[in-house]
């Protein structure tokens, strides 16, 4: 524990404060052979330090163990250790503040992987409000939930804005593997935020092999508005899945943005249920009535039928748009979409 | 540097009103004058005047004083009593000399000069002396000749330098004589230097037919013994005067007890002895100091002034035949005495040639590690000692002591008890003081830092007195071993990095540490190489702010508003973690901080597609003002270990 102890009182509070920390590290680090000798209990005991320090030291033994060798107490504590963490319920260590310090961002990182490691779904609240952005791994290993973490996600989408370009991200991989009805669930939240993360939605499209969103990219890349670090991100994912795009035949391409407008119409209400699915005076002219029409035209050859619905499903998007039905980054995914099936008929 | 005068004369005999200065004194023979001052005679003939029994009268100026080293028929002939010292002793002038014997003289290779070193006068006499390394000849006549005798084969050559005639090819090369010849007809007093160079002194090698002599002289010589060498005998015949106690023809450890005594059981007069400290000698394997000396850019051998003691007469020896004194110090001892007959003979020791002193050479202490190096871990903690003992059934009785090296900052725990004997060892313990970490401004220098351990020896008798000592020798951990001691001793929980983990920075294996190594990783090295691939905004590696840092210099920057340092655990030590500068640097308007955002989430993400992890996005919960990872940077890592 601290070797030194020094008379604060009669030292400048930097000097103090520094020693101090020092004091502290040190006796940390000269523990750190003993922790390694202590029991499980102990470290799980350390968990709960104020002292940032110890926490990250035990976190970091813990994680040097095999999982199979920690107890429930241990796996309860680290799984509850994670979730405050990310809460911001854990206790501030006023000792371990640096301007630039990476202390606790680096234990967070360690911090998420043993518990990842862990596979309890219990630690699923922590993972999505901290965890996962820290890693693909983390992402990935909440993908594997599927349904059973979109809550979490939400929450964490809704609760830490911080987190959101992980959510994105995460969502896509859920998109990737999940059944249908989750990946419904997932594409719509995925597709409901407007422009504000253009990199994460770039990272989540390769993330997600999502590549029925390249015309989107390639729209957004093209955003004035946006940082050219931001284009170059959206251009690089276009890029990345354009091979996919332009390999697949058109069929299965219109089936793709068939989905996505699914996912986009998921449960829809008001304006939004009117513009999938109602039909105007009469005529059965829903969005999803003449992708579904479109399609099956396509399937029977008639393309110009097939392309004239379609550009009406586009026309119809406009309007949803500029009505507020749609959000931008719908419209687009919508528009460009059908557009790049259109030049494919 | 002085010579070794000598002068053939008959005992008791006046001096020549012919004779030269004072500064060389001479007494000779009236039966020899005649040929010793004929202009025309060699050495030979000089030496051929010698007498069986008779008694000369030898004039040394110091130096060294050997003449030759002979086997002779009838008796031996050692000629030098302190040829171990040939640049430090100052022999006292008027020694007479008795001729011991005649024989044919047999030279040794393994003496570095042989013979007398003499001038000849063109219309005066031939006064011989020992060559030195520094010699003096005074009163240079004109047409005078130097002659520097030298061994070769079995035969004894002289080679001469006329007066005023620089030596000329083929004899003597610069490495025989590199000084300047005294001009014909000077006064002066002139100083002739000779190379001594290894294996190699005033003589040629043997069979080098480039070296070719002026004389040679071969066949039977009388030859005069200067000193005898006491207890040693050559060829079955005993010295005229011994001197036993240890031997001293290398360094003492302490004071011993001498004997000198008369060989024929006659009574001792004006006994005197003095030292030299240490003893040591460029025959035996303990070089002198070679000093640069200004005038010719040679470099010769010197015994500091410093090291000869005064000489001091033995009072109460006279008339005793066998004196015991004690020499006070540890050094070479040198005695003489008179006896009735009217030889002052010199004598050193001489011991037991075939039982030498025990000695304590060669120390050694080893860590197990690369150059000697060490840790703390148990497995590289075992010093290796080793001492070269003479003779070597005496291993047993080397005591080490292993103390902290005081030279350096650091106060490093020595062992409690190292096993006698060689060879031996200990381990450094394990525990050091961690506080010399925070002794020093940082990044310090490795004496701060480095655990060092001095080591000596010493060799004890089956009275446990001391015999021998060695030097100290001391062990010490090289740079890596001084970083990865910091691993250990701070107990960093990831463990010790290998030695050869470590690299020279560069580029992309930066370092912020305290040292000139880094530590690099090869997965994370693969990582980065595809990160640097995807990469297409900006030469990543030129953005690379943080790396390396050593677990003393995490300490540093743990204190707040110090820097950018992690915890005891950071991958940062370990070549494992990166940090990345964004840009643009600080921003300070939105749309700065809006594209500072977006390269960090386009770098973040990029590096999480590569299998990076990366910082969270939340802010620290320490710091919450800062957004996540400082904005300022990137931290990307791997668990490496």
């Amino acid at each position: 524990m601290p070797l030194v102890t020094l008379p604060h009182a009669l030292r400048p509070r930097a000097a103090y404060v520094f020693c101090r920390a020092l004091s502290i590290v040190i006796g940390v680090m000269l523990s750190a052979p003993a922790v390694r000798a202590q029991s499980i209990d102990s470290l799980t005991a350390a968990l709960g330090s104020s002292a940032l320090l110890v926490r990250a030291s035990a976190v970091e033994s813990l994680n040097r163990l095999p999982v199979s060798a920690l107890p429930s107490a241990t796996r309860d504590a680290l799984i509850a250790l994670l979730e405050r963490e990310a809460t911001g319920t854990q206790p501030v260590d006023p000792e371990a503040t640096a301007d630039d310090d990476e202390a606790w961002g680096e234990y967070i990182i360690g911090l998420a992987e043993v518990v990842q490691q862990l596979g309890d779904s219990r630690a699923l609240r922590g993972l999505c409000l901290l965890g996962i952005q820290t890693s693909r791994s983390a992402q990935e290993y909440v993908a594997s939930f599927g349904a059973q973490a979109i809550a979490p996600l939400r929450e964490a989408w809704s609760t830490k804005p911080t987190s959101r370009p992980s959510v994105i991200t995460t969502l896509a991989l859920v998109a990737k593997s999940a059944d249908s009805t989750t990946r419904l669930v997932v594409l719509q939240t995925l597709l409901a935020p407007d422009d504000t993360f253009p990199i994460a939605i770039a990272d989540a499209a390769i993330a997600g092999n999502l590549f029925g969103l390249v015309p989107f990219l390639d729209s957004l890349a093209r955003a004035p508005d946006l940082s050219p670090i931001a284009q170059g991100a959206l251009q690089e994912a276009a890029d990345t899945l354009r091979p996919q795009l332009t390999s697949i035949p058109a069929p299965q391409l219109l089936a793709e943005y068939e989905g996505l407008l699914a996912a986009i119409c998921h449960n829809a209400s008001g304006a939004l249920q009117g513009y999938c699915e109602s039909s105007e005076n009469g005529i059965e002219n829903s969005a999803k009535h003449l992708l579904a029409s479109s399609a099956q035209h396509v399937q029977q050859g008639f393309t110009n039928q097939a392309r004239q619905e379609l550009e009406q499903v586009v026309a119809r998007t406009v309007n949803a748009v500029s009505a507020g039905t749609l959000t931008a980054w719908q419209g687009i995914v919508i528009i460009t979409g059908l557009q790049q099936v259109i030049a494919r008929l | 540097m002085i010579g070794l005068a000598i002068l053939l004369a008959a005992q008791g005999c006046e001096r020549s009103p012919t004779e030269p200065s004072e500064s060389a004194p001479i007494v000779r023979s009236p039966d020899v004058r005649a040929q010793q001052f004929d202009p025309s005679i060699s050495v030979s003939t000089l030496l051929d005047s010698l007498q069986v029994g008779g008694i000369y009268t030898v004039l040394p100026q110091g130096g060294y004083s050997s003449l030759a080293y002979t086997r002779l028929p009838e008796r031996a002939v050692y000629a030098n009593p302190i040829r171990n010292h040939p640049t430090g002793i100052e022999l006292p002038a008027g020694l007479p000399v008795r001729i011991l014997a005649e024989g044919l003289v047999e030279s040794r290779s393994t003496l570095a000069f042989l013979s007398g070193y003499c001038v000849r006068y063109g219309a005066g006499d031939t006064r011989c002396t020992t060559p030195s390394y520094t010699y003096t000849v005074h009163g240079l006549a004109p047409g005078g000749d130097v002659a520097i005798p030298y061994a070769l084969g079995t035969g004894l050559q002289v080679a001469w330098a006329r007066g005023g005639t620089r030596f000329t090819a083929p004899y003597p090369s610069p490495e025989f004589y590199a000084g300047p010849v005294p001009s014909s007809g000077s006064a002066a007093s002139a100083e002739l230097h000779f190379r001594r160079d290894a294996g190699c002194c005033y003589y040629p090698p043997f069979g080098d037919s480039v070296y070719t002599a002026w004389e040679t002289y071969t066949g039977r010589w009388r030859f005069a013994a200067v000193m005898d060498d006491g207890g040693r005998p050559e060829n079955g015949v005993a010295p005229v005067l011994t001197m036993s106690g240890p031997r001293t023809d290398r360094p003492m450890a302490d004071a011993a007890t001498f004997t000198l005594s008369a060989a024929g059981g006659d009574p001792l007069g004006e006994v005197q002895w003095w030292f030299v400290q240490p003893a040591s000698n460029t025959f035996d394997g303990e070089p002198l100091p070679f000093v640069l000396e200004a005038s010719t850019g040679l470099m010769v051998p010197r015994y500091p002034d410093a090291q000869r003691s005064v000489h001091t007469e033995l009072v109460d020896c006279a008339g005793m035949t066998s004196c015991s004194f004690r020499a006070l110090a540890p050094g070479a001892l040198v005695a003489r005495a008179k006896i009735p007959n009217g030889t002052i003979l010199g004598a050193r020791n001489a011991g037991a040639a075939t039982t030498p002193l025990p000695r304590l050479t060669s120390l050694t202490a080893v860590g197990p590690n690369a150059g000697g190096s060490f840790t703390t871990l148990a497995a590289e903690s075992q010093i290796g000692l080793q001492a070269q003992v003479t003779p070597s059934s005496l291993g047993n009785r080397v005591e080490w002591s292993v103390g902290d090296e005081p030279t350096d900052l650091v106060r490093s725990r020595p062992p409690q008890d190292v096993p006698s004997g060689t060879p031996s060892g200990f381990r450094v313990p394990a525990i050091q003081d961690t506080s010399r970490y925070r002794a020093y401004t940082h990044p310090g220098v490795l004496a701060q830092k480095a655990l060092a351990l001095r080591v000596s020896a010493q060799l004890t008798d089956d009275h446990g007195n001391v015999v021998s000592s060695s030097d100290t020798t001391t062990v010490r951990q090289d740079e890596i071993d001084t970083m990865r001691e910091e691993y250990i001793e701070l107990g960093v929980p990831q463990g010790v990095p290998g030695r050869i983990e470590f690299v020279t920075p560069d580029e992309q294996h930066v370092s912020n540490g305290d040292y000139s190594r880094a530590l690099a990783n090869a997965l994370f090295d693969a990582k980065f190489a595809r990160l640097v691939a995807a990469w297409t905004v900006n030469q990543l590696r030129g953005t690379i702010t943080g790396g390396y840092r050593n677990p003393v210099h995490n300490w540093r920057h743990i204190t707040p508003r110090s820097g950018s340092g992690p915890v005891g655990a950071s991958w940062h030590m370990y070549g494992c973690a990166l940090d990345f500068q964004t840009y643009p640097k600080g921003p300070t308007t939105r749309p700065d901080s809006a594209t500072a955002i977006n390269y960090w989430d386009r770098l973040a993400a990029a590096a999480q597609r590569v299998g990076f992890r990366v910082e969270p996005r939340d802010p620290d919960p320490n710091n919450p003002r800062r957004p996540y990872s400082g904005l300022g940077h990137v931290h990307v890592e791997i668990r490496c270990r």
